[in-house]
């Protein structure tokens, strides 16, 4: 029985597929979830993830790090992040996360569920606000909760360029909220 | 200012994410910047209570989620072999190496010494020299190759750098022999040996761009010295070159300018620019497409408008018709009342209204169309 994640990536990266099929568990709901954020479409999410882990398959061989666990994991953000840019660079969109997440609930609820999700519909509508960089940091950063590295290193920037991003995303988000 | 907060915003977003300090010790590490960093705390928590939402609300179908392994493992493809250069070069570039991986690469570097020592040397010593277009020229590259097998991807930056930099040295030379024919391929190499720099630089493990700036500045200096001297050859002298030999520096220059146009020193921050420049195209695609939304909305409104007058017009019109017809009919009954009292005047008059009735009800009828 294989434990650890390095050794799994290992052995995928020797062919073992049923090692390749516990690290596809363990991503999928994050790599969905990504995929959905920037596409708002759940099948399209659906088909994107599964091509993510196709890909990846086909080039783990080819990496040539030691790829420890944390390289894995924005790597694998990184084909998730060149797939849907690549697949929507002709349509260019950006899917407001206020239509991405629910918006209401048919059965009643408490008030301080009612009162949570009214305040997450208020965030959403605020990074909905943000330019697209920022966005992107902001949702790679909090949403995704990546840390500067990776988030450098899915949206192809430096360290230090997500550190100023981030700064600035994060200023006008506090503007943004004082508005209200 | 905002430089330095956006550091120290960091540091405490990743103290935080360590659970090595709590926002409070933040703040109090930084009193200085007390106010503004609180605010972006808090604005960085709300975020993560946010996230907290989204995990909840956006996760996988579950009947997607059930079969999604097994329908991934029926797609994954075969695996092409590795080839042995593949496998070479990835053994040099793993840092750590299996027990069988690490006695092939001895076996590697037996047969590569024995090849030295043995007669291989002085050939590899002798292409060192070589230029394009040279015999032993392939072994000068069979040689930078190996090199590149065994190392890691910084000193492969590095030795990219010299590489280009050889390049530009064997242009000069070639240049200096009157060989302007074997230019081409100098120039292939330096345009090769950047472009494997940019593409190692973009890795992951790869930080540390700003050591090179230098060195790139440095080429891409000699690069276009090389340009200027070949454009003042023919400026200056052309008569004195040979007309195939103005041909080939025309055709380096045309290689130099395409090169010229990749400028290689914005390699690191092209990605931002590039992501950036997508992001605006993006923003002005959207634009655009609001605009033309509105445009159209605003169309869409003004016919309606335009509808609606026109369809007021024609109910305006319909009535004054109808007036119309009302004072024709007036009109026909009081020429009716006249006739019969001029009928014992008058037999002979065939009593017909002065106009057709039926001219009143033709717009009626088109506008009728018109409104549909």
């Amino acid at each position: 029985m294989v434990n650890s994640e390095e050794e799994l990536i290992l052995r995928s990266a020797q062919g073992d597929r049923q090692a390749f099929g516990r690290l596809y568990e363990t991503y999928l709901d994050q790599i969905y979830r990504y995929i959905f954020i920037r596409t708002g479409d759940a099948h399209e999410a659906e088909d994107l993830t599964e091509e993510v882990f196709l890909k990846a398959w086909v080039a783990l061989p080819k990496t040539n790090k030691g790829t420890p666990v944390e390289n894995f994991r924005s790597w694998v953000y990184r084909i998730a992040h060149n797939l849907v840019v690549d697949r929507y660079r002709s349509k260019k969109i950006t899917v407001p996360l206020q239509d991405v997440l629910p918006s209401s609930d048919e059965n009643p609820l408490p008030e301080s569920v009612v009162q949570q999700r009214e305040q997450n519909n208020h965030l959403a509508s605020v990074l909905d606000q943000l330019e697209e960089p920022f966005r992107q940091v902001i949702l790679h950063r909090f949403v995704h909760q990546l840390s500067h590295d990776e988030t450098a290193r899915v949206m192809g920037l430096r360290a230090s360029h997500v550190r100023v991003l981030q700064y600035r995303a994060l200023n006008k988000m506090r503007l943004l909220l004082k508005e209200v | 200012m905002s430089d330095r907060i956006d550091k120290i915003l960091s540091i405490c977003l990743d103290a935080i994410e360590r659970g090595e300090m709590t926002p409070e010790e933040c703040l109090e590490k930084f009193p200085q910047q007390r106010e503004e960093l609180s605010d972006l705390l808090r604005a960085a928590g709300s975020m993560r209570e946010f996230e907290s939402h989204v995990s909840q609300a956006i996760s996988p179908n579950p009947f997607f989620r059930q079969s999604a392994r097994s329908r991934l493992l029926s797609r994954l493809p075969e695996r092409k072999p590795v080839t042995f250069w593949e496998r070479l070069r990835h053994i040099g570039q793993n840092r750590k190496l299996l027990p069988e991986r690490r006695m092939t690469m001895v076996w590697i570097l037996v047969v590569a010494l024995a090849a030295t020592v043995f007669g291989g040397g002085g050939v590899a010593y002798a292409s060192t020299g070589s230029l394009p277009g040279d015999a032993l020229y392939s072994v000068k590259n069979a040689m930078e190759e190996v090199q590149l097998w065994f190392n890691n991807d910084q000193a492969d930056m590095q030795l990219q750098l010299q590489f280009a930099g050889l390049r530009l040295d064997e242009i000069q030379a070639l240049m200096a022999h009157n060989r302007y024919g074997d230019v081409p391929e100098a120039l292939s190499g330096f345009q090769n040996a950047l472009d494997s720099f940019n593409k190692v630089s973009q890795k992951d493990a790869v930080s540390n761009f700003g050591e090179y700036e230098a060195q790139l500045g440095k080429l891409l200096g000699d690069r276009d010295r090389l340009v200027d001297r070949l454009r003042d050859m023919l400026d200056q002298d052309p008569a004195a070159l040979p007309d195939q030999t103005k041909l080939q520096i025309r055709d380096m220059l045309k290689i130099m300018d395409q090169l010229h146009d990749r400028d290689y020193l914005d390699m690191e921050g092209s990605e931002l620019e590039l992501d950036q420049d997508q992001y605006q195209d993006q923003y002005q695609d959207q634009e655009q497409e609001q605009e033309q939304n509105q445009e159209q909305e605003q169309e869409q409104y003004q016919n309606q408008e335009q509808e609606q007058e026109q369809y007021q017009d024609q109910e305006h019109d319909q009535q004054q018709n109808e007036e119309q017809y009302q004072n024709q009919e007036q009109e026909q009954q009081q020429n009716q009342e006249q006739d019969q009292s001029q009928q014992t005047n008058s037999p002979d008059d065939s009593g017909q209204p002065e106009s057709d009735g039926s001219q009143y009800y033709q717009p009626n009828s088109e506008s009728g169309s018109g409104r549909n």
